[in-house]
């Protein structure tokens, strides 16, 4: 039955997105697909609910109207604070107030995103497949959406038009132009504009394929921990010590690996959020002193980071 | 089985799902769209307003810290104006009680001494009235003695004399 939960043969498979329904000769209903939508409804279900719990009650309440009440609002609260204070305003600064909406609800559709991923639906169906409630090839719903290469494209095009707006916003379409140049000398162009026009393109399929790229090597990871077992249960040495001691060890790891995987949710909706925070406050024009690389005073250079976390290096 | 499932997708996890691309555009633009008009101003007004409402309390509390710092500090310089009048009554007390103590033992000391005077005229006038005494009877009495012994008598003129004359010598005679 566990053959039910893992793609023994090929982990991959585990991971893919699989056809739900076809909609046309070309186009499928994909699984992934159903679970952005679930993703949706379950984030902006839970974000009202929170929205209700942390917003200021009503003034016949007193003070634990102030008061934030119930586990999740508290834990979203929590989250909410901690990104404005220590990732939004630090980097964007004056503009913070206008991007934070974006921004946040950026981070908690890649955590929702995520964090389905991590419970076993399309498993579930599959086992009720099994038990002849519905067709066992079939799932409807499930699977880590944010594994899809086109899903966190389509992420990163909004992070992508976020960043030009704040630099034509910001920089004005002269200063855009210049940053676009990249400061260098008008001889340098021919090489300067290809490299820059490729960077502002580069970033955020940076951002895309990075959270592909970790939560598909996350639960392959995961898929190919577990199937040790199953690979063990297959080949029925039998000598039960042995295999006994490889299911054993297969279910202690893949234990501890979702653990990891918890933390890498949170951690890979945090960067593609931060990281989105870090390119839009490179496009803000800053009415300060100092200079940068570009000359221009006011225009981040490159590869420094915006005021509040000049030292802070993301790779 | 899930090989025959993955089968139906027929793309592998490096390919691009176009209709995917357009369904998370869609979908991120209606959750976008929501909670940037029903989630995040509520949520950014509570927590500002809390904000706000915890530095209130904070700058009400620091001003009622001060005032009653300063409370205290003036009643501390009550007790010590109290203090030092309590201490300056006690000492006028003590003081006036000293000065009336010595007032009346100086008035004792004042009857005292009126007393031992008139004691003394007195002691004074009975002494003279008693040796006056003394001496008409010692006069009688030596006459009386004298007469015996001369066995004359004596007429009342030379009595006079004799006791005139004894007066004069027990007047200057020295008292024994």
């Amino acid at each position: 039955m566990l053959q039910l939960f893992l793609a023994a043969g090929n982990p991959i498979n585990h991971v893919t997105d699989k056809n739900v329904v076809a909609l046309t000769d070309e186009y499928n209903l994909t699984l992934h697909m159903v679970s952005l939508v679930v993703a949706c409804f379950v984030g902006l279900f839970v974000l009202l609910i929170s929205a209700k719990a942390i917003g200021t009650g009503k003034e016949d309440l007193g003070t634990p109207r102030y008061l934030t009440k119930g586990r999740l609002p508290q834990l979203v609260e929590v989250i909410t604070l901690y990104l404005l204070e220590n990732a939004i305003r630090p980097v964007l600064g004056h503009d913070a107030d206008k991007f934070t909406p974006f921004l946040l609800s950026i981070f908690f559709f890649v955590l929702t995103c995520n964090l389905m991923g991590l419970i076993p639906i399309v498993d579930v169906q599959h086992l009720a497949g099994h038990f002849g409630m519905i067709d066992a090839h079939w799932a409807l719903v499930g699977g880590t959406a944010t594994s899809s290469l086109g899903v966190t494209l389509g992420l990163a095009l909004f992070s992508f038009a976020a960043i030009q707006y704040q630099g034509f916003k910001s920089l004005g379409v002269k200063g855009w132009c210049h940053h676009l140049a990249g400061g260098a000398p008008l001889y340098l162009l021919p090489i300067m504009l290809p490299v820059e026009l490729m960077g502002m393109i580069i970033k955020p399929v940076a951002l895309a394929i990075r959270l592909f790229a970790n939560m598909l090597a996350g639960h392959t990871l995961l898929a190919v921990v577990a199937g040790f077992g199953v690979t063990a249960w297959n080949l029925s040495t039998g000598n039960v010590l042995v295999t006994g001691s490889i299911e054993l060890v297969a279910v202690v790891a893949a234990i501890l690996i979702s653990f990891l995987e918890l933390f890498v949710a949170f951690l890979q909706a945090f960067i593609f959020m931060f990281l989105t925070t870090v390119f839009i406050g490179q496009m803000t024009h800053h009415h300060d002193d100092h200079s940068d690389a570009h000359g221009e005073e006011g225009i981040h250079d490159h590869d420094g980071l915006p005021d509040g976390l000049a030292k802070v290096k993301i790779t | 089985m899930l090989h025959m499932i993955a089968a139906d997708a027929g793309a592998g996890p490096v390919d691009i799902n176009w209709l995917s691309l357009v369904t998370t555009i869609v979908v991120f633009m209606l959750f976008f769209a929501v909670a940037a008009t029903m989630v995040w101003p509520k949520i950014l007004k509570g927590l500002d307003e809390r904000e706000q409402k915890i530095r209130e309390e904070i700058e009400s509390a620091e001003a009622a810290r001060a005032e009653a710092a300063e409370s205290l500090a003036r009643q501390e310089a009550a007790l010590n104006e109290a203090r030092r009048e309590a201490k300056a009554m006690r000492e006028q007390a003590k003081a006036d009680a000293e000065a009336y103590a010595r007032d009346l033992r100086l008035q004792a000391e004042a009857e005292l001494d009126a007393l031992r005077k008139q004691a003394h005229r007195e002691v004074d006038v009975a002494r003279e009235a008693a040796i006056k005494d003394l001496s008409a009877h010692a006069a009688e009495l030596a006459t009386a003695v004298a007469g015996r012994i001369i066995e004359r008598e004596l007429s009342s003129a030379d009595q006079q004399d004799l006791v005139e004359s004894s007066m004069k010598e027990m007047a200057s005679a020295p008292l024994g």
